[in-house]
């Protein structure tokens, strides 16, 4: 599925799932070709967020529209090129690996040609060995498991790939091998990857979600992120009985015991020590940035 | 004292998260409309406790020993399914392996679960006893409230049965091979058979109601035999008989006072007798218990280290294909058309995992089923045994998703409804057809075309009941326990109002088979509407 004219418009959307429970309120985004990083904290309304635009549930208010199809009236359209892995799936644990990869291709309508040519290049592309192909999956590690459904999500060769939380369960080396996947796909399709994992999106996103509390915090590119906090990131050394004074006043993103102190990694306005040094700012620091209040413009 | 407290917290936990289902309060409406039932009106014909036209006035200590007697007959069967989970859950939540990890001893883990059980089975059966309060003052027939006379019956006769039905569902938890649908359907025999051994000591005789607690688990003797004493009193000239259960009764009813069971050091006695059978269980699970080790988790791989496969180890070595070697054959996917594949694929995905006794078990029944499927009597024994051999299979259907938790990518592929729903239930028909061929093969060649109706109807009853009850409850315990009740009552039993395979010739008169066909598409529709639901989440 190789379309330029895709494009996933999410128009005022939210979801109330108790009286007073909001999963999402007022999400509005434009998305076209290209990987969206969605970053936000836990129970900030990503999964809510991935689970409408999967046509697994529905929103209370707003409409989601997948090439001007109102994706909740015509669930088809979307569902035809939709490549879905979700943060808590399972599988079927006496089928193995190929013969689930088969189930799912039927269901998804594939014919069985492309289905049994498919199947063998993801099984190569998410590299599960031959020998653990004809096992059941009953047996399998978590990260074997999430490998199988990283290939499902991508059986139909889909033109909205939505994963969530992906790399969860995978060794470093199959991290790095699945982000350089989705950066290989991302050209032909539009491909929402949500994650807590900053370095996931930083190594793969063309743009960037910030979701916190249901609402959209900041759309923009990765790069526009990194000028928001240019010249904010420092590193301050200060004694251990320090630190709690300093995460008082700054944004703290990261800390490094040594034998001068606690090297502290700061975003902050304003140099928050004398002795602090000003360090290259990451989209991590943005993150934390703009989470805790600051430029969401 | 601190082993007080871990015992107090696991109830504690399991207790909130079972009363906060909706489960929880279906049965509790659906208990305490029993125990509405079990006070029919005065005015009525009807009698739950029936001593020959004679019953108690309907004071304190009547209604509460009937309702009391009621549900723990009742509550003892839908009871063990609704705590058959205490364990699961820990093992799905994963906190399972958290508490693994603590020092809490295996015993205690058991005991502290049967506790768990036997407290929430009690709230709902305190519920009971309040709405019991509650009848004796709807019928208004002595407005004289008894406290104890209308309580005790529940302390005495209830609780230790459900005490024992929460213990035996936690044993049921840890052996292995009772854990999933095998277990539900030997509880139920087990049910069916100690309700039977229980219920033949309350017969009245011409010495009255002979006590023996050791086979009355239900207590109802020691309830029997009271009101039989006071009963002969009342009408020294009568010869009484005893009935428990709904029934109408033809001309007068009288009544006598009877204030109730006097609870004696002898009585409590027989009852603490189970009290006692109970914690034992309890304990004795922890025996089968594994402690949420995951190596010993899998259900097959702890069938093979269970106790009997371990006798049957040598067996097995000898001349049986290896388990692990079964499950790896891979079926292959034939090149069809769409739909086909779907099918196939759904086919593939309820017959994978079977044991191969299993397939020796279907081409047994096949093979006798044709060859002795003439003989009405041979058939119903056939056909009811080809038609429950594959109970495990249905009870899957519509649960699948939750199980396994495939919901989420199987409901977001294209037509889920037209195609995977629709693969799911002619797969679950096509098994039934197969199952049941042998009977449907000899009914064809020997001509009993109105049987081989009953039997063409029962193909597509069973699989669209399984697929309703699943996808509607989303458990497969509830189809298990509601199939084989109907399978034993109706085709094994007779009853032809539930004899949904066309077995008897008076099932056939009435017409059951078309009844059961307009059931079938009404059960159909329900089921697409509650698939249709869930895909809309």
């Amino acid at each position: 599925m190789t379309n330029n004219s895709m494009r996933l418009s999410i128009q005022d959307v939210s979801k109330r799932y108790d009286r007073d429970v909001w999963g999402l309120r007022d999400f509005s985004l434009e998305l076209e070709l290209g990987v969206l990083g969605l970053l936000g904290p836990n129970g900030a309304g990503k999964s809510t967020l991935m689970t409408i635009i999967a046509t697994i549930t529905q929103p209370t208010e707003g409409r989601i529209l997948w090439n001007g199809t109102d994706i909740a009236q015509v669930p088809n359209d979307v569902r035809a090129v939709l490549g879905y892995l979700p943060q808590d799936f399972g599988v079927y644990p006496n089928l193995n690996a190929v013969e689930f990869l088969e189930y799912m291709a039927a269901i998804k309508g594939l014919s069985a040609r492309t289905a049994r040519q498919r199947i063998e290049e993801l099984l190569d592309l998410v590299n599960l060995a031959p020998e653990a192909r004809r096992r059941p999956l009953g047996g399998y590690s978590g990260g074997m498991r999430q490998r199988v459904g990283i290939a499902q999500a991508l059986l139909n060769d889909p033109g909205l790939l939505i994963v969530d939380e992906p790399t969860a369960g995978l060794d470093p080396e199959e991290r790095v091998r699945f982000r350089n996947l989705l950066s290989d796909l991302a050209g032909e399709r539009i491909v929402i990857l949500s994650t807590h994992i900053v370095t996931d999106v930083e190594a793969v996103a063309t743009d960037i979600a910030l979701i916190e509390n249901g609402r959209l915090v900041r759309h923009a590119l990765p790069e526009e992120l990194l000028q928001a906090v240019e010249g904010k990131a420092w590193e301050v050394v200060v004694p251990s009985d320090e630190l709690p004074a300093l995460k008082e006043r700054a944004i703290v993103s990261s800390t490094a015991r040594r034998s001068d102190g606690v090297h502290a990694r700061v975003v902050s306005d304003q140099r928050p020590d004398d002795g602090a040094v000003p360090d290259e700012a990451t989209l991590e620091d943005a993150y934390l940035y703009v989470i805790s209040g600051n430029g969401r413009a | 004292m601190r082993r007080l407290r871990i015992l107090t917290q696991l109830v504690r936990a399991d207790l909130l998260e079972r009363t906060r289902r909706y489960s929880f309060l279906i049965t509790l409406g659906v208990m305490v409309y029993v125990g509405y039932l079990a006070v029919p009106s005065i005015a009525s014909k009807a009698l739950t406790v029936d001593l020959g036209n004679i019953r108690g006035i309907y004071n304190s200590a009547w209604i509460g020993s009937m309702i009391a007697l009621i549900s723990s007959m009742v509550l003892s069967l839908p009871g063990f399914y609704l705590v058959k989970n205490a364990i699961e859950r820990d093992r799905k939540t994963g906190a399972g392996q958290i508490i693994a990890t603590t020092p809490l001893s295996k015993p205690l883990y058991t005991l502290g679960k049967a506790v768990s059980n036997f407290v929430f089975l009690t709230l709902i059966i305190a519920v009971v006893a309040l709405a019991a309060g509650g009848m004796q003052f709807i019928r208004g027939e002595s407005t004289q409230l008894d406290l104890w006379a209308l309580v005790a019956p529940f302390l005495f006769t209830t609780l230790p049965t459900l005490m024992l039905v929460a213990a035996v569902a936690v044993l049921f938890e840890s052996i292995s091979f009772l854990r999933s649908g095998f277990g539900n359907i030997a509880y139920f025999v087990l049910w069916t058979a100690v309700i039977t051994i229980s219920m033949s000591g309350v017969s009245f005789g011409s010495q009255g109601v002979i006590e023996e607690p050791v086979n009355d688990l239900f207590g109802a003797s020691v309830v029997a035999a009271s009101m039989h004493e006071a009963a002969h009193t009342a009408f020294p000239e009568k010869n009484l008989d005893l009935g428990i259960g709904y029934t109408r009764v033809e001309g007068e009813i009288q009544t006598f006072r009877w204030e109730g069971v006097t609870w004696t050091g002898d009585v409590l006695l027989g009852r603490l007798l189970w009290v006692g059978v109970a914690l034992g269980i309890a304990l004795l699970s922890a025996l089968f218990f594994h402690r949420f080790d995951p190596a010993r988790g899998g259900r097959r791989t702890s069938e093979r280290r269970g106790l009997i496969a371990r006798a049957l180890a040598p067996v097995r070595a000898l001349s049986l294909p290896s388990l692990h070697l079964w499950r790896r054959v891979s079926l292959p996917m034939p090149p069809l058309p769409p739909f086909g594949r779907v099918l196939v694929a759904e086919i593939r995905l309820m017959l994978k995992g079977l044991p191969w006794w299993w397939y020796v078990g279907a081409i047994g029944l096949f093979v006798a089923g044709a060859a002795g499927g003439a003989d009405p009597e041979a058939r119903r024994g056939l056909l009811g045994a080809a038609w429950i051999w594959p109970v495990l299979i249905w009870s899957g259907l519509g649960v699948r998703e939750r199980t396994h938790r495939t919901g989420p990518i199987v409901f977001s592929a294209p037509q889920p409804l037209g195609r995977q729903f629709v693969g799911m239930w002619v797969g679950g028909t096509l098994v039934t057809l197969l199952t049941g061929s042998g009977v449907g093969l000899r009914l064809v060649t020997s001509g009993a075309w109105h049987h081989l109706l009953g039997w063409g109807v029962a193909v597509l009853f069973i699989p669209t009941l399984a697929l309703t009850l699943g996808v509607w409850s989303g458990t497969s315990k509830f189809f298990e326990a509601l199939y084989v009740a109907v399978w034993y009552i109706g085709p094994i039993s007779g009853l032809a109002i539930f004899d949904y395979m066309g077995l008897s010739q008076e099932a056939l008169d009435h017409g059951l088979p078309f009844i059961y066909l307009g059931l079938t598409a009404a059960l159909l529709l329900a089921a697409l509407i509650g698939r249709w639901r869930q895909v809309r989440g």
